[in-house]
């Protein structure tokens, strides 16, 4: 899939510095991140709190200047967009929140959160043709009957309804890249999977590349082809999810699996892997030197304080920063 | 289980016939419906369900931790053979944190943020055990720290100067700190990434070994549940409806929302296939129906289902399920 077609999104090497108010240094959010996204596939973004996740997506859409790096859309650096510049790129690239109830505004209807982008960025001809427009976007999300639903306000609807609205504003304006940050996490189990599969039609029907970020593998290993694990601002391992989740090379991406609940574990007495526990996640700044996983690591050696380790490839499409892969 | 064995499990908490309402305006919600079950000692037993399908009503309910505008509609709550529904305030005192203790959601918020984890600690412990002087209240207060896994150094520390894994490690050692019998934790571990979770999961299971308690673990993920519980009952729009070993709900559950609650939750190892979670949306509480409350939204349904409300059908002493299909 990947090999085939055109990567629509490069990253290259991107750094975030956010100033650490009350104190010297500021805070590396993330520290070269590289990856690519390709049209109707999903990478997913997994890792824990401070792991810099969330970052990537707002500074990929632009809420956050960079601190250095490429960031490359169909072809152009989009760190200087200005205007109208702006608006276009956020047509073509655009965020799916966490909080379902905090992305649409309590005092419109649902008519009106996609009548909005659909006369901002004029598609349709005019007002007339927006309710068949809507009707037919509420329909393709699975809200039905549809004219009921246009007529309702977020406080009517649950939150599986309200993301589906989400998704039904980006497919309205038509993306080309969706980030969708937990998109599921907020909601009801039993309705996560519903967004889920919504989302894989859009991958499938509308081939959107999705940055799907989670700190959920198992539904990262659902949804998503390739499966990118961050630490404390760094892409530690990255591969086709299948790989990463069934041969996990990286002691942090061990770790995260051995973590993981599974019900098939209940009667595996599987050797843990050892880690270094209780430990507060270390907080990275521009001087800091080393592999951040140092102070958990089971395997650490002197080298892993001393310097990052660089990129080893395992296999053609699967990578690891990792000293006792290669050295720097 | 032996059949001896399991008459000879010594039940711990028996729960019968709870119905928790919520009075708005001049409604009567019943949040919490008919519930029995019972937890037994040494015994880890899971509450499974969604937001709103009342298991956590119940979990303030057990410990009579519930305030208007809920009330206690009917039912009793033995606590070994004793309804804790109507224990006076010392008998509650007494009961409450010795017997039984509870961790609530987002436990780590209920820290008193200007007050110091060892005199939070403290507090519990001279409140049952005024005899203690202030040096055993500190000795105690650092053994119950170290158990957790916290450094006992960090025992004057504020609540903002601990992470959420360690607030929520700190909560339960107050939890431990009087020993008692039967531990009701709702949603421990939620607010919490998951190798943190890993670690208070697996701590807990060590000081089970140790210290024997039961636990009721209340919860939406089943799947954490699948690993640690010993039973698990599974709860629908305040009715219980499906109870059974853990290995029979995971594996081969009877009930259909049971089956689709499981069906929700992709897995990490073995095969990879589509799942479809459950369609349609939670129930209103507001306007009940006549018939089963799944109705609406099961695949299986049938004639019966939307007029008749299902009984809880024993389909072996181990194993119930709220269906006609089972009937």
């Amino acid at each position: 899939m990947s090999s085939q077609s055109k990567p629509i999104f490069t990253v290259k090497k991107l750094v975030k510095d956010f100033p650490n108010t009350g104190g010297p240094n500021s805070i590396r959010a993330l520290n070269d991140v590289s990856f690519e996204l390709f049209p109707g596939e999903a990478m997913a973004v997994v890792g824990e709190s401070g792991s810099g996740k969330s970052t990537i997506a707002r500074v990929l859409s632009l809420l956050h200047p960079k601190s250095s790096g490429d960031l490359v859309f169909k072809e152009a650096e989009i760190s200087g967009y200005k205007g109208d510049q702006i608006k276009r790129y956020r047509q073509q690239v655009q965020m799916i929140f966490q909080d379902p109830y905090g992305s649409l505004n309590p005092v419109h209807t649902i008519y009106h959160h996609l009548a909005r982008p659909l006369l901002i960025h004029k598609k349709v001809k005019s007002k007339k043709e927006l309710p068949d427009k809507i009707h037919a976007l509420l329909e393709e999300v699975g809200l039905t009957p549809a004219a009921e639903t246009a007529k309702k306000f977020p406080f009517e609807l649950s939150g599986g309804q309200r993301q589906r609205v989400c998704i039904a504003k980006t497919l309205a304006i038509g993306a080309d890249v969706i980030l969708a940050d937990e998109p599921t996490s907020a909601l009801d189990v039993s309705i996560r999977l519903g967004v889920l599969n919504l989302m894989e039609k859009m991958k499938r029907e509308h081939n959107v590349a999705f940055m799907y970020i989670t700190h959920d593998l198992a539904t990262a290993r659902y949804f998503a082809e390739r499966t990118a694990v961050m630490y404390v601002g760094h892409m530690v391992e990255w591969g086709e999810t299948e790989d990463i989740i069934k041969d996990p090379q990286h002691p942090y991406t061990q770790l995260l699996i051995s973590a993981v609940p599974d019900p098939l574990k209940r009667n595996q007495k599987e050797d843990k892997p050892a880690h270094v526990k209780n430990q507060d996640i270390p907080i990275w700044t521009g001087a800091s030197v080393g592999c951040p996983f140092v102070g958990r690591c089971p395997h650490e050696m002197d080298k892993c304080s001393q310097s990052m380790p660089a990129i080893t490839k395992i296999s053609e499409k699967h990578f690891v920063r990792c000293f006792l892969h290669g050295d720097s | 289980m032996t059949e001896l064995a399991k008459q000879q499990a010594e039940i711990l908490l028996d729960i019968r016939g709870l119905s928790v309402e919520y009075l708005v305006g001049d409604t009567r919600l019943r949040a919490v419906d008919q519930v029995s079950f019972t937890v037994n000692k040494g015994e880890t037993v899971g509450l499974a369900g969604e937001s709103g399908c009342g298991k956590s009503t119940l979990a303030f309910a057990l410990a009579k931790l519930h305030k208007p505008p809920a009330l206690i509609a009917e039912g009793e709550v033995l606590y070994k053979g004793r309804d804790v529904l109507s224990f006076d305030d010392e008998e509650l005192r007494r009961f409450r944190w010795k017997e039984t203790s509870v961790v609530f959601q987002s436990a780590m918020n209920c820290l008193n943020p200007v007050i110091s984890i060892n005199a939070q600690i403290c507090d519990v412990l001279s409140a049952h055990h005024p005899e203690m002087n202030r040096g055993e209240l500190q000795d105690r207060a650092r053994e119950l720290l170290q158990i957790v896994g916290i450094h006992p150094d960090r025992l004057n520390q504020y609540p903002h100067q601990f992470s959420g894994g360690m607030r929520q490690r700190a909560v339960l050692a107050i939890s431990l700190a009087l020993k008692p019998q039967l531990i009701i934790m709702d949603e421990p571990t939620t607010a919490l990434d998951v190798v943190v979770e890993r670690e208070i999961m697996d701590q807990l299971s060590e000081l089970k070994q140790q210290f024997g308690f039961s636990i009721l673990l209340i919860s939406h993920d089943l799947s954490l549940m699948g690993e640690i519980t010993d039973r698990i009952a599974v709860m629908y729009a305040g009715k219980l409806v499906e109870i059974a070993p853990s290995e029979e709900v995971l594996f081969n559950p009877k009930h259909p929302y049971t089956k689709g609650l499981v069906n929700s939750f992709p897995h990490l190892l073995g095969e990879k296939k589509e799942l479809t979670g459950i369609a349609g949306n939670p129930l209103n509480l507001y306007s009940p129906p006549a018939g089963c409350y799944f109705e609406e939204r099961c695949p299986e349904r049938i004639w019966l289902c939307k007029s008749t409300d299902p009984a809880l059908i024993t389909l072996n002493p181990q194993h119930k399920a709220k269906c006609h299909l089972l009937g």
